[in-house]
């Protein structure tokens, strides 16, 4: 890496307004309910919904307002929210990118099931050409999000959405930082949205989910932002490798092991894990070789799956962490923590954030 | 800073799986659009599209076996695409381990209308009294944008990183740049870049006519599509799928591989600008395209023709139009395939990468169908109506998307 990379927080939104520190310490909850179409597939799900969310603060203008559904409002939200709370740094910055991690926004479903009743596809067709909003496939582009931010947080350099789930997020903070290293920007707003809990949404994941014994989905979004500009906490490494099919994370783990050793100055305060349900135990074993006493973190295990929106959200938590323990009285020493993203394209991605050595 | 060259391109589309016989057929003038009989089925006539036909896809699927059952109708043509680039390139994909990625442009793949009704005759509580059996699980999966890679990733024995890149449009030439970033950097010497879209498929097509984004009936559906020309009235859709091998040239050369171009640069950018449309003036294509000749270390003299994006769209056209003009002047030739092709969506910008690289290999330029002349305060572009031989070193292609997504490629002579 030629110029440094430092991480700034950035918000998290969770359903009721939840903080994913207090979530995972136990002292508060997110309402969950079952999830009716988990029935229907046979699995054990419930959902923790966020809603929509009011941006009327945020000023929005009329194609905002048309061209968007909840889900996307969930990231436009964040992120916009975000670069207000983080407004010096893009000032700062001459040329700024946007990197999102997304999934799909599929049909409404409550509007699919006011006329599906007529049980034909010539109606199906009907309905999509006279009742369906004009601006219905506008709204389904992730890409409509993306300008939406764009124009509310005027950001005009390097950009790119990414599918899916976790690694939709995970690729875009590592496609940011190749961009901040190689200088192709100054400053990167990096994100990612989870799916809203549909039907739909379980079964086109449903062969993912088999592997989990119990599902609970919530839906969420988080951002955070990377720069040149400094903060107490650089990107001190970052990867991104593939286990092999039907392979397990075992030889990834020793590679990041390896790669561990290369920074003996910076001892690991936890290591943050994102996407390893359905493997948790199996990965708590295999870290225990490389976290020596670093505390591991499944924010699954407070906050639920949340798809594209977990690396972030595990950032922002990392960056949480190490600026309250720089303050208090166990400071020394400890002063990295390790977000790890397995994503169900088999994919590994790491990003290593501590203070500078 | 170390160079990234082409060693395999693969091409599917309607009426075509082979990149060569479709370069060829595209420089005789011809066309594939042709009325869409699931849209008429539908009750909605006279929509052309460039859509594959369910007997193509029993044969690719009777190519492939072991991965019909999982792969949509643009994941089989991406696989055929694929396929066909890692062998043409020779590349041994198992040894370079992980110093070969996969990249992906990928669309929103929209389920049919039929699957979308049986989905929730299976499901809905209210509906189950007529008994409809539930449609398999590989049938919804493959409709997940990523479910692809590792299926890809599988077949073709790769250890390295995968990247689904989701920018409509664009996403086709964004994930070439991705790839040729990485190799550029040193982290990869071979990235396996491509993408594909079903753009034919019916509720897609609802969509863009309810936006007012698809062409006016005409007489003859090859007709529909007129990139750049005065009469134009949108665009047609399309399925198409590319990939392309892309790798560090001394890697390259050491095996002996075949080298059919070059990845000189490129760029990708966001316009912040309008959701639905760019600055009438063309002023951010043009930054595009700049950024792009920047990141080759070229000047605008420098490009022999550029492929544009030509949707046959007013808006598009019209500013892309006075973009080239005003960067490269009214002599460069310019071609659309997509008064042919149609609009591949995700995959229109891989394969008119690929149809750049064969122009070079070629040195000829594809014509642009159904042009005959600018609309008025439009500008006067050297747009190529008939194939035709060219010195051509340097092409520039263009790939912008809903939302202000753009991209642009600098491909050159090996």
């Amino acid at each position: 890496m030629l110029q440094p990379i430092y991480l700034h927080r950035g918000l998290t939104l969770l359903p009721g307004q939840a903080d994913l520190r207090q979530l995972l310490s136990g002292a508060t909850q997110l309402v969950s309910t079952a999830v009716p179409a988990g029935s229907a597939l046979d699995l054990e799900c419930h959902g923790s919904y966020l809603g929509d969310v009011d941006m009327s603060d945020l000023a929005p203008d009329r194609s905002v307002k048309k061209t968007t559904e909840r889900q996307s409002r969930w990231l436009i939200n964040t992120a916009v929210r975000t670069k207000d709370a983080l407004t010096p740094l893009f000032s700062g910055a001459e040329t700024k990118g946007l990197y999102i991690g997304l999934g799909t926004v599929d049909c409404d479903e409550a509007d699919e099931q006011a006329f599906l009743a007529s049980c034909t596809t010539q109606d199906l067709s009907d309905h999509k050409l006279t009742h369906n909003n004009p601006m219905v496939g506008l709204i389904l582009l992730n890409t409509t999000a993306t300008s939406h931010i764009s124009q509310m947080c005027q950001i005009t350099g390097q950009n790119c959405c990414f599918s899916h789930l976790q690694d939709g997020g995970a690729n875009a903070a590592i496609e940011a930082s190749y961009d901040l290293a190689e200088q192709r920007i100054e400053l990167a707003l990096v994100g990612g949205g989870a799916h809203k809990i549909t039907p739909w949404y379980l079964l086109a994941n449903e062969t993912y989910w088999r592997s989990f014994s119990k599902l609970w989905l919530t839906e969420a979004a988080a951002f955070f932002v990377m720069s040149h500009q400094p903060s107490a906490n650089r990107l001190l490494a970052r990867y991104r490798g593939r286990r092999g099919s039907g392979g397990d994370w075992t030889a990834l783990i020793r590679q990041l092991a390896l790669h561990l050793t290369e920074w003996p100055k910076h001892r690991l305060m936890q290591i943050i894990i994102s996407g390893g349900m359905p493997d948790q135990q199996q990965i708590k074993l295999q870290l225990q070789n490389v976290a020596g006493a670093a505390e591991l973190i499944f924010i699954e295990d407070g906050c639920g799956f949340i798809g594209a929106a977990s690396c972030a959200a595990a950032v922002n938590l990392a960056l949480e962490l190490l600026q309250d323990n720089v303050a208090g009285p166990d400071a020394e020493g400890l002063d990295a923590v390790l977000v790890l993203t397995l994503g169900p394209s088999q994919q590994f991605s790491y990003l290593l954030t501590g203070k500078q050595p | 800073m170390r160079q990234v060259v082409v060693t395999g391109v693969g091409v599917c589309v309607p009426g075509c799986s082979e990149p060569q016989q479709l370069f060829s057929q595209l420089a005789q003038g011809q066309s594939f659009i042709n009325f869409d009989e699931k849209m008429a089925a539908l009750g909605v006539k006279n929509v052309a599209t460039c859509a594959v036909s369910r007997d193509e896809i029993a044969t690719l699927h009777a190519l492939y076996p072991a991965v019909a059952a999982e792969l949509s109708v643009s994941g089989t043509m991406a696989f055929h695409a694929l396929t066909y680039a890692v062998k043409s390139s020779g590349i041994d994909v198992p040894l370079l381990a992980k110093r070969c990625g996969l990249f992906y442009g990928v669309h929103k793949s929209l389920i049919s209308p039929e699957l979308l009704f049986n989905f929730w005759q299976g499901y809905n509580e209210t509906l189950q009294q007529l008994n409809v059996a539930p449609l398999s699980e590989a049938e919804f999966s493959q409709f997940r944008p990523d479910h692809v890679l590792p299926v890809f990733a599988r077949a073709i024995g790769l250890l390295g990183q995968v990247q689904a890149v989701a920018d409509a449009c664009a996403a086709g030439a964004t994930n070439i740049l991705s790839g040729l970033r990485r190799i550029r950097a040193g982290s990869l010497d071979v990235a396996i870049c491509g993408a594909a879209d079903e753009g034919s498929q019916p509720l897609w097509n609802l969509v863009f006519k309810h936006l007012g984004a698809l062409s006016s009936p005409d007489t003859t559906a090859d007709t529909m599509c007129r990139p750049f020309d005065r009469d134009r009235s949108g665009t047609v859709l399309a399925d198409g799928a590319a990939f392309l091998i892309l790798e560090e040239e001394s890697h390259a050369r050491l095996r002996g591989a075949p080298v059919l171009a070059r990845i000189s640069g490129g760029s990708r950018s966001s316009e912040s600008y309008k959701m639905t449309s760019t600055a009438p003036d063309g002023s951010l294509y043009l930054q595009s395209m700049q950024a792009a000749l920047s990141d080759a270390g070229l000047i605008a003299a420098q490009i022999d023709h550029v492929n544009a994006h030509g949707t046959g769209t007013k808006s598009n056209d019209s500013a892309e139009g006075l973009a080239i003009r005003d960067l490269f002047g009214a002599h460069c030739p310019v071609t659309s395939t997509k008064g042919a092709l149609g609009h591949s969506l995700s995959g229109s910008g891989a394969i008119e990468a690929v149809l750049s690289v064969l122009s070079l290999r070629q040195q000829q330029l594809l014509p642009t169908l159904n042009y005959q002349c600018p609309g008025p305060q439009e500008a006067e572009l050297n747009i190529v109506r008939q194939s035709r031989p060219q010195q051509l070193t340097h092409i520039l292609s263009n790939s912008f998307g809903f939302g202000g997504q753009n991209a642009s490629l600098v491909i050159s002579k090996a």
